[in-house]
């Protein structure tokens, strides 16, 4: 069976304290399921990883046609483990190993 | 490279820790210019302070006024005195009277309709008189109050299903009161695709429609301008 094409997007989040690499996720994962329900969660499937908690920047991969709707749900993000954030995307890309090495150049620049 | 525009930037607090943390988030999304909503009877001083914290990050600042009549009376004394000073003027319509006069008038580029109030409608009856165009602010969609997102949702894509038909020009925009309701253009046009919206259409939404709005008021206010196709030249 092929392989389903995904596409990688960079996560920044923006807030005043530290949040886990988990509250991330569920963040993500909720504002999905609320936007689109299960069967957009089950179509984009989102995962984060790679997540760095000093940068607030992480990589969420989704399937290749539901970039959109993943964007979409990111913006409704509002809160994250009850603290307000800001998330948004600062890169897109077919490979995650691309997010890396911009996502380091830019932790370096900051 | 596209360029990308948030035109409603209306801050509480304007100090400058809040200011320079605004700029920076602004940079970091990727977006070029920004409408900032000032106060009308802000002084010059005040205004030309916010405009400097923002423009040191390379930000293109434009000036904003959000106008709340209550009747047609008071948004054409309202117009007569800030069309002059502000780059962009932008008319909440409280009531069909204020819609009417607002969106044929050509000193007003923005109208927003209340999403909380029911009574005030987009009406297709207006539609072929718009001259100005229509915003949706992603921060009704954020924090949407006492109402339920997916009634927010339902009332907002009806509207756009409505303006596209009337090929009213939109514009998408934050509408952040604190900086940590600004999203990245490209999200804002992701909300545009959710509100029914080509993806095309949202990130002209975000780019052009904002970014041609601005430059023509420029345009108008510069002092070589006389009225559309004449100016002074020196």
């Amino acid at each position: 069976m092929p392989r389903k094409p995904s596409r990688y997007l960079l996560l920044k989040v923006e807030t005043d304290d530290a949040i886990p690499e988990e509250a991330i996720h569920l963040s993500v994962t909720e504002s999905v399921l609320t936007l689109f329900g299960e069967t957009g969660l089950a179509e984009i499937s989102p995962r984060l990883f790679d997540y760095d908690e000093k940068t607030l920047t992480g990589i969420v991969k989704c399937t290749r046609g539901s970039v959109d709707k993943l964007r979409a749900a990111i913006a409704l993000i509002s809160t994250c483990a009850g603290k307000p954030v800001s998330a948004y995307v600062q890169a897109a890309s077919g490979t995650s190993k691309a997010l890396q090495t911009r996502g380091q150049s830019r932790s370096r620049d900051t | 490279m596209r360029k990308f525009a948030d035109i409603h930037l209306k801050l509480f607090e304007m100090n400058d820790a809040v200011l320079t943390r605004t700029a920076k988030l602004i940079r970091d999304m990727g977006i070029d210019i920004v409408g900032i909503v000032v106060p009308q009877t802000l002084k010059q001083f005040e205004m030309s302070r916010i405009r400097t914290v923002l423009t040191k990050t390379g930000i293109n600042v434009a000036t904003r006024v959000d106008l709340n009549p209550k009747n047609r009376s008071q948004l054409l004394s309202d117009l007569r005195s800030v069309r002059k000073r502000f780059e962009i003027v932008a008319v909440e319509c409280r009531s069909h009277e204020v819609a009417a006069v607002a969106c044929r008038d050509r000193r007003v580029d923005i109208i927003s309709l209340p999403i909380n109030n029911r009574r005030i409608t987009y009406r297709m009856s207006l539609g072929g008189r718009y001259r100005a165009s229509l915003e949706i602010n992603v921060a009704e969609l954020i924090s949407t109050g006492n109402l339920p997102r997916h009634v927010v949702l339902s009332r907002l894509r009806d509207v756009v299903s409505k303006v596209k038909s009337n090929h009213i020009p939109i514009v998408l925009s934050s509408g952040a009161d604190n900086p940590l309701l600004l999203r990245a253009p490209r999200e804002i046009a992701a909300i545009g695709t959710v509100l029914g919206m080509q993806s095309a259409e949202a990130l002209d939404a975000v780019s052009t429609t904002p970014i041609a709005i601005v430059e023509l008021n420029r345009k108008k206010l510069s002092h070589e301008y006389v009225t559309t196709g004449v100016k002074i030249e020196r």
